[in-house]
């Protein structure tokens, strides 16, 4: 039995299920363009397209002497999967390759985790910046309102109206940003309670 | 603690909010021993004046209201912390609780319920 063959089969199969995750990963890093904000994901995806590569090398070695080109090298290659250990734990490792292509659907997580923490980040600080700016506001116009200061109550109002204003537009603002304010965006979803 | 009258600490980093608390309590059995306006004034105070109660807001700078709490209740034990925040209490007040305050209310009850609300807690401790 050529064991060789066993093991090249079995590293031939890790190197294309590895080459195969790195573009997924890879891919969805590109779309959503965090190449920065997701050190992690990207560290990731190149691993498994090194790893895909050290692989395919040692496909390749194996197979040079098929085609007349390095035998030495190539022999050497064939020698080393012939210990049982070797090939062994190259067919272990394709197993696992394959399985963990097999929960490829899953990977959209790697990608959306550093996405998520981003968008929670902002969340978090526009609801501190709403809390500051409006309800703040809208409490202390109360109180001066229950106090019987009319004329605090109203500058309360209008400052608060005012950061009101400032705040919406500057959510809007991003979208304008992004692409532009058009219309239909400003349909809101159901009447004011 | 004054004969029939409670000390009570202010702690916001809004100066109107505290102006208006102040209208408010004075209307009650309380007398104000100190201002602060973030989470390090509300432990400092709390060492210095051993007040009865504290009015405690939570979005401060430097230190929020809950970092503040159980240092405060370090610095004071016999203080009562009432926070008093623009913030849900639905939301936030069972995370304030757990970490010591002994009520919540929510900024812009009327200043009935809010004396109500401090006196009912400094009676509790009694």
């Amino acid at each position: 039995m050529e064991w060789w063959i066993v093991g090249a089969v079995a590293s031939s199969i890790v190197s294309v299920a590895y080459f195969s995750i790195s573009y997924v990963i890879l891919r969805g890093i590109a779309r959503t363009k965090q190449y920065r904000s997701n050190p992690l994901g990207v560290a990731t995806g190149a691993i498994f397209f090194s790893c895909g590569g050290g692989h395919a090398i040692h496909v390749l070695h194996m197979a040079l002497p098929i085609v007349g080109l390095d035998a030495a090298t190539g022999l050497a290659a064939r020698e080393a999967f012939s210990e049982w250990h070797v090939w062994a734990w190259e067919i272990g490792t394709a197993g696992v390759a394959l399985w963990y292509w097999s929960l490829r659907t899953r990977f959209p997580a790697l990608i959306r985790g550093a996405q998520l923490f981003e968008d929670v980040r902002e969340r978090q600080k526009s609801a501190l910046h709403i809390h500051d700016n409006i309800v703040q506001g809208l409490a202390k116009a109360k109180m001066s309102l229950d106090l019987d200061r009319p004329d605090q109550t109203r500058e309360e109002l209008e400052r608060t109206l005012a950061n009101a204003r400032a705040v919406v537009s500057g959510l809007l603002g991003d979208l304008e940003h992004e692409r532009g304010i058009k219309p239909g965006d400003l349909r809101v979803t159901s009447p004011p309670a | 603690m004054r004969e029939g009258r409670w000390s009570v600490v202010i702690v916001d980093d809004l100066e109107d909010v505290r102006i208006l608390n102040k209208l408010v309590l004075r209307r009650g059995p309380f007398d104000v021993v100190g201002e602060g306006q973030n989470g390090h004034d509300a432990v400092r105070l709390a060492g210095a004046h051993r007040p009865d109660l504290m009015l405690l807001d939570l979005g401060m700078p430097l230190m929020d209201g809950l970092e503040a709490l159980p240092l405060v209740l370090r610095a004071s034990p016999g203080t009562r912390v009432v926070i008093h925040s623009g913030f849900d209490e639905a939301r936030v007040g069972p995370v304030a609780r757990e970490r010591g305050a002994a009520a919540f209310v929510e900024k812009g009850v009327s200043p009935r319920v809010l004396l109500d609300r401090l006196e009912r807690v400094a009676r509790a401790a009694e």
